[in-house]
């Protein structure tokens, strides 16, 4: 059969509809079907060269991705039946060779290569380009530590790169709002994906950089997409004014497993818009409660500072020093009543003791009472004139008158002679 | 206070509690100093919880509130 030519086939149809005297009106599934069949037979058994972008491996088995040049992109499956033979598994990016059917779906509108082989050719110019200008920027010290600048602490006002309707918008006006209300948010609306998107996000970061102190931070970024879709955020121009930037930048670019080269030049690099987010607003309700803690220890040391002033002032009344005069003066009363007790008891002791000899005196008196020994019989010889007590009989002379005295009375007596001395 | 920065703030505040803390401060001294933290406290206060953010949109002619 012969191939149909797709303009002698339209005017086949206008002819047709002339000749008919009424215009032929398709419907859009008979439009549809005679694309199919006049695209379908020209173009199979092609080979295509291209990078693979948005590969994806369903579950089904089947693979869904794109090839793409810098120009155009077009759509690819690989059935599970020729999927299953692939010998690599192919990578975002990189290079590779099909060979297939263009096939139209016409419930989509859409056409695509029905992909039955496909081979790696190197690997990804973009990808390749990619690792060229990391290279260079590398040698060139843009990604050096030593020269990124840290964020600031408490932020007040953030400068945002990024579409107005993007996601990442979104997201990072919905983490900010969340943790810190009080941060005013400045959108630089910049288109992130498609031809001239860098030149965009460079007048962005080069505008919130023209105003210093419009705002503390610079957020750049966009949300998920294919490696192409992300391709703004590679370029040489964007990592150089994220270097220059006078301001902290934060790069947010895709999803966690993205790294780009902005990424890489920026200060920080968050791995999403919304961690981004998180970065530059402090959390309000947690520094809240931080100055609340704050709050209470000052309390309790200007609290404790006090009763320890008045520990010290306590310290010094009971020190030795300051109660010295009055322990001397205790002392004095001790010894004082000390002397006191002593006094007395020697007073008293002493009255004891006189009494004692004083009984003694008696004592003795009573037995030398010379009454005593009369009772019992003997008698006293005095001199009957002098009257002197004679003890000894040699004193006494012949005819010497005497007086004896005895228990009632005395009888005068006259010596006749002695009778000592035998 | 007005012009302070939220950090030097907090810095100044760490710092005045510190000072107490160390138990080492003459009597007028410390009654200042508790003064000086409760200002600062509560303007740290203030800078979290006053005014809300707004959303503004850069655009040719200036800034616009998308709130």
């Amino acid at each position: 059969m012969d191939q149909p030519d797709l303009f002698s086939y339209i005017n086949e149809e206008t002819d047709n509809d002339k000749a008919s005297g009424k215009e032929r009106i398709l419907t859009v599934l008979e439009l549809t079907q005679k694309i199919k069949s006049i695209i379908e037979p020209s173009l199979s058994e092609l080979w295509v060269e291209g990078e693979v972008s948005n590969y994806k491996k369903h579950t089904s088995g089947h693979h869904y991705f794109s090839l793409k040049d810098d120009k155009a992109v077009i759509s690819c499956v690989m059935w599970r039946s020729a999927g299953y033979r692939l010998e690599f598994t192919p990578g975002n990016g990189e290079k590779v060779k099909v060979y297939g059917n263009i096939s139209v779906y016409e419930a989509s509108g859409r056409y695509q290569i029905d992909v039955k082989k496909m081979q790696p050719v190197g690997a990804g110019e973009l990808q390749m380009l990619f690792e060229k200008l990391k290279q260079k920027l590398f040698e060139e010290g843009i990604f050096d530590s030593a020269g990124k600048k840290s964020l600031p602490y408490f932020i007040k006002n953030v400068g945002v790169v990024t579409a107005e309707t993007g996601a990442a918008f979104q997201d990072i006006r919905k983490v900010i709002r969340a943790r810190a209300p009080h941060i005013n948010i400045y959108l630089y609306n910049a288109r992130v994906q498609g031809r001239g998107a860098e030149n965009e996000i460079v007048e962005g970061i080069k505008y919130f950089n023209s105003f210093p102190n419009l705002t503390d931070v610079i957020i750049v970024g966009r949300g998920g997409g294919s490696l192409e879709d992300l391709w703004p955020f590679n370029e040489e121009c964007v990592a150089r004014a994220l270097s220059e930037s006078v301001l902290p930048t934060v790069s947010a670019v895709g999803h966690e497993i993205d790294m780009s080269i902005s990424d890489l030049a920026a200060d920080v690099r968050a791995a999403t818009p919304s961690q981004a987010a998180e970065l530059v607003s402090i959390n309000s309700r947690e520094e809240i409660y931080r100055l609340k803690q704050y709050d209470e220890r000052l309390y309790n040391q200007i609290l404790s500072y006090f009763i320890y002033q008045k520990e010290i002032v306590r310290g010094i009344e009971n020190s030795y020093a300051f109660k010295r005069p009055a322990d001397i003066i205790k002392n004095y009363h001790l010894v004082l009543d000390n002397i006191e007790d002593n006094l007395n008891y020697y007073c008293v002791s002493r009255i004891g003791n006189e009494k004692n000899r004083l009984d003694n005196f008696v004592n003795m008196l009573r037995t030398l009472d010379p009454g005593s020994v009369i009772n019992r019989g003997y008698a006293v010889i005095r001199d009957k004139n002098s009257k002197r007590i004679i003890t000894a009989s040699k004193t006494i002379k012949a005819g010497q008158k005497l007086e004896v005295g005895m228990k009632d009375g005395s009888v005068d007596v006259t010596a006749d002679q002695s009778t000592s001395d035998p | 206070m007005k012009d302070m920065k939220y950090e030097d703030a907090i810095k100044k505040l760490t710092d005045i509690m510190q000072r107490l803390e160390s138990g080492e401060t003459p009597l007028d001294k410390t009654f200042e100093m508790y003064e000086e933290g409760k200002k600062l406290i509560g303007f740290c206060r203030k800078q979290l919880t006053e005014a809300e953010g707004k959303i503004l949109k850069i655009t040719k002619d200036g800034t616009e509130d998308i709130g």
